[in-house]
């Protein structure tokens, strides 16, 4: 008896919040509906499939949650995850000559050192990410504009730098990446959960974390207290960028290929995952772990959807949907908590 | 001889077209309350945003302890322990009191924030001036003033040696005054050097040692508070005699009753409110904080829903849903946070009046330009409004001519009723004077006035009645003939 009183009250709480969270709900409904009207939907190929989609997909919202907590967006993800990539393969294929090797086999295909080609991509990720952020914070461009211009330019630049035909990618590691698991997990929910929880430690552990809280609260109020805002913005950025170069590392170990139009469109996606998972588009309110549920919800519904045989069409009505919901009752609890 | 712990030299600062300061001079000495006085557009903000680096001045420097600092930043007044408490409550809605309190210059604990030692540090702030607020609490559910509160906590959690009162009290009711006043008395027994602005003078006569008087962004005179007396301050201040503390109260006959409640209510905020302002009559409400009065004037303006009871305009019972259907009944509402709820700062003086005449000034849905600038225009010049055309935005105009222009909305309407939230706010002592006539004469032209400001003398002035609310009820109700300080301040707590 006493022990049972003694652990309640410290589980208890936590277990409460849990159920007392509707996403909870939703992600329980979507996983039963599913397991009634589908007999593949809980077997271990398509929860595996889920997680790959989750990885992606979670990345992106990830980064793009950081920079909602500052009050801002950041448009260009989709674009970006791809752009890291093909620089990657781009650099490493006119580094090869100089080195004297062909890395581009067969017309497109490369089959060069694949961890030089990863670095950079996380670096391009990163650099393209804190230009958005200086452009936003320092030359005060609305951040809507700044990243749509971004979005626009790399895609253009894609297209540019593959010549508009895939690049195809062999490497063991990158198959690995792409293809492997762990303990019946797939290697890129690994490195989505590994993201996640150093995102966690990062803003719910730290001091330079919680500011991203205070900017999107009152900017003006956190630049009183003496906190460098601008930095903190490129910062918010530089992770979006980042988690972005990641989520199109691991898509594109799994199609072995980068082309230029791919993804497109995610960054809807991802906007819509952070919302579903409490974060305010006005800044200040979301976290991570929100938004790793957000995504756990929006993949198995997706999933779901496209298990039922509905289109990618309908899909992304839905997703569009979904968005314009979930926006509103945001809005919605908001003002009830105001007045 | 010691050198002052603060001294600004002659400082200049100049925006395009306007001197904002010249050849500023001050200093404060460790142990005293200096404080700085003048109207609404002398220089005090931009001598304020100069000490704490928001502004760069032109020429002229500033010394800490007799070595001259460049002060470029925010972050670099604060590292010579030189505060700020801000007029404007530049808070995060979304944190803690606790985390706004130490936002900024969290006490660097091992591997994070601990959220129970901010809490009680907070606490132990929040306790030195008296006041009982939870810091774990959300800044966005508190009222405005809790949120000074909070200001003010900010500006102490640096341990500054120079704290700057920016209209520390412009929101706080009376009581708390006198709590802000002690604490600033025992930061002034500890050696600190204040700087208080207020436009309230019977609080820097209270509090200051020595007095500095801007007027046209120039040091008028520094002065020793003592053998100075407010209506020789106010002299200074506006270079003329004024005689203070007139509110052009004047005898009117009252008429039938133009708004009543009749015991409204709303589960939780207030209840069993019944009250009836005739034509031509000022009605106001006094209360604490947390009295709940607000809430009340905003269900009259339709704002806020109530569950129980009825409100009656000339007699007739009325449903009101919204704002619209309030202004449709003739009630009009000038809100204290004038610069979020009464204006919208980035239109213009004359797009501001007109938003309440709209569909009469519009014909096929276009705007007829020539008598939206007539009347605009008129009420321009009876408001004595100093703006230079109805281009001007609303944001350039000082604190008073804002004012000026959310009354001057609600006379363009026309409406019978009007409810006046603190309209003299931040406002400084010529235009305060001028508001207070304006109101008087709108009852005199029969229009049914409630008053809600958070100094009571003010609303004694004004006053022909006082309601007294305290949590959520009516406790008091006072005749002008029975009006006094110590019978209503009973009320606030009964």
């Amino acid at each position: 008896m006493t022990v049972l009183e003694f652990s309640t009250p410290r589980v208890a709480p936590f277990l409460l919040g849990l159920l007392r969270d509707p996403i909870i709900w939703l992600i329980l409904l979507i996983f039963a509906v599913g397991t009634l009207t589908s007999e593949y939907y809980f077997t271990a190929l398509n929860i595996e499939n889920l997680m790959r989609s989750i990885a992606v997909i979670g990345l992106l919202s990830l980064g793009m949650t950081v920079v909602l907590l500052t009050g801002r967006i950041d448009l260009s993800v989709a674009a970006l995850m791809i752009f890291s990539v093909i620089v990657g393969v781009v650099v490493m294929t006119e580094i090869g000559p100089m080195l004297g090797s062909r890395w581009l086999v067969r017309g497109n295909t490369y089959a060069g050192p694949i961890v030089p080609v990863i670095l950079i991509a996380l670096a391009t990720g990163i650099a393209v990410g804190a230009l958005n952020g200086i452009g936003v914070a320092y030359f005060k461009v609305a951040s809507f504009i700044m990243t749509l211009v971004s979005l626009t330019a790399l895609r253009g630049f894609n297209y540019v730098l593959t010549n508009g035909h895939p690049y195809y990618l062999k490497a063991p590691f990158y198959s690995w990446i792409g293809d492997s698991k762990m303990v019946g997990i797939p290697i890129s929910f690994v490195i989505f959960l590994l993201v996640l929880l150093a995102l966690m430690g990062f803003i719910h552990g730290t001091m330079r974390g919680g500011r991203f809280y205070a900017i999107g609260g009152n900017e003006k109020a956190a630049l009183y207290a003496g906190i460098k805002t601008q930095r903190y913005v490129v910062l918010a950025y530089a992770i979006s960028g980042l988690c972005a170069a990641i989520a199109g590392i691991i898509f594109t170990a799994r199609l072995k290929s980068v082309d230029a139009p791919l993804a497109a469109g995610y960054e809807l996606t991802a906007i819509a995952i952070a919302v579903i998972g409490g974060s305010a588009l006005a800044g200040g309110v979301g976290s991570p772990w929100r938004t790793l549920l957000g995504s756990v919800a929006f993949a198995a519904g997706l999933n779901l959807l496209a298990i039922w045989g509905v289109g990618t069409w309908y899909q992304n009505l839905a997703i569009g949907v979904v968005l314009i919901i979930s926006v509103g009752l945001s809005q919605m609890s908001r003002k009830k908590t105001q007045a | 001889m010691s050198a002052p712990l603060l001294e600004v030299k002659s400082i200049r600062k100049t925006y395009p077209g306007v001197i904002a300061l010249s050849d500023v001079t001050f200093d404060l000495k460790a142990g005293e309350v200096h404080a700085v006085v003048g109207e609404n557009g002398a220089g005090k903000s931009t001598l304020l945003s100069v000490m704490n680096g928001l502004v760069a001045p032109d020429s002229g420097e500033i010394r800490i302890d007799g070595q001259p600092v460049v002060l470029n930043d925010p972050t670099v007044a604060l590292a010579n322990r030189l505060a700020l408490v801000h007029q404007e409550l530049v808070l995060c809605p979304n944190l803690s009191v606790a985390e706004n309190i130490f936002l900024g210059r969290e006490p660097a604990g091992r591997l994070g924030k601990t959220r129970a030692m901010l809490n009680r540090m907070a606490k132990d702030l929040l306790d030195q001036i008296h006041v009982n607020l939870d810091p774990s609490r959300a800044v966005g559910e508190l009222s405005l003033n809790e949120q000074q509160i909070v200001e003010i906590c900010r500006a102490l959690a640096c341990r500054p040696r120079v704290l700057v009162f920016d209209e520390p009290t412009a929101s706080l009711n009376d009581d708390q005054v006198v709590h802000l006043l002690a604490v600033i008395r025992k930061l002034k027994a500890n050696g600190l050097g204040i700087v208080y602005v207020s436009h309230r003078l019977s609080e820097v006569m209270q509090i200051s040692d020595r007095v500095t008087v801007l007027r046209d962004g120039s040091v008028v005179a520094t002065r020793d508070m003592a053998g100075l007396n407010e209506a020789a301050l106010v002299a200074l201040m506006v270079g003329r005699e004024h005689k203070p503390g007139q509110s052009a109260y004047k005898e009117r006959r009252c008429g039938d009753v133009a708004l009543e409640t009749k015991a409204i209510g709303k589960a939780g905020v207030f209840d069993d409110i019944s009250l009836q302002v005739r034509t031509g009559e000022i009605v106001g409400i006094a209360g604490l904080l947390g009295c709940q009065r607000e809430a009340v004037v905003r269900a009259i303006f339709g704002d806020q829903s109530i569950d129980r009871g009825e409100i009656r305009v000339q007699g007739r019972k009325v449903q009101l849903r919204s704002p619209r259907d309030a202004i449709a009944f003739g009630i009009g509402f000038m809100p204290a946070d004038r610069k979020r709820e009464g204006l919208i700062l980035p239109m213009s003086v004359g797009d501001n009046i007109a938003m309440t005449i709209l569909r009469r000034l519009g014909r096929l849905g276009f705007m007829k330009r020539r008598q939206r600038n007539a009347t605009a225009n008129s009420l321009v010049r009876t408001l004595a409004i100093k703006t230079n055309g109805l281009s001007q935005l609303a944001s350039q105009l000082s604190g008073g001519n804002q004012q000026k222009i959310v009354i001057g909305k609600w006379i363009a309407r026309g409406g019978d009723i009007v409810i006046a939230e603190d309209p003299t706010r931040g406002v400084d002592v010529g235009a305060k004077f001028e508001i207070w006539r304006t109101i008087q004469d709108l009852a005199e032209q029969g229009k049914a006035i409630l008053l809600l400001t958070t100094e009571l003398q003010e609303m004694m002035d004004a006053c022909d009645r006082i309601l007294v609310m305290s949590r959520g009820r009516v406790t008091g109700h006072f005749h002008r003939k029975d009006f006094s300080a110590e019978a209503i301040a009973h009320c606030f707590v009964a």
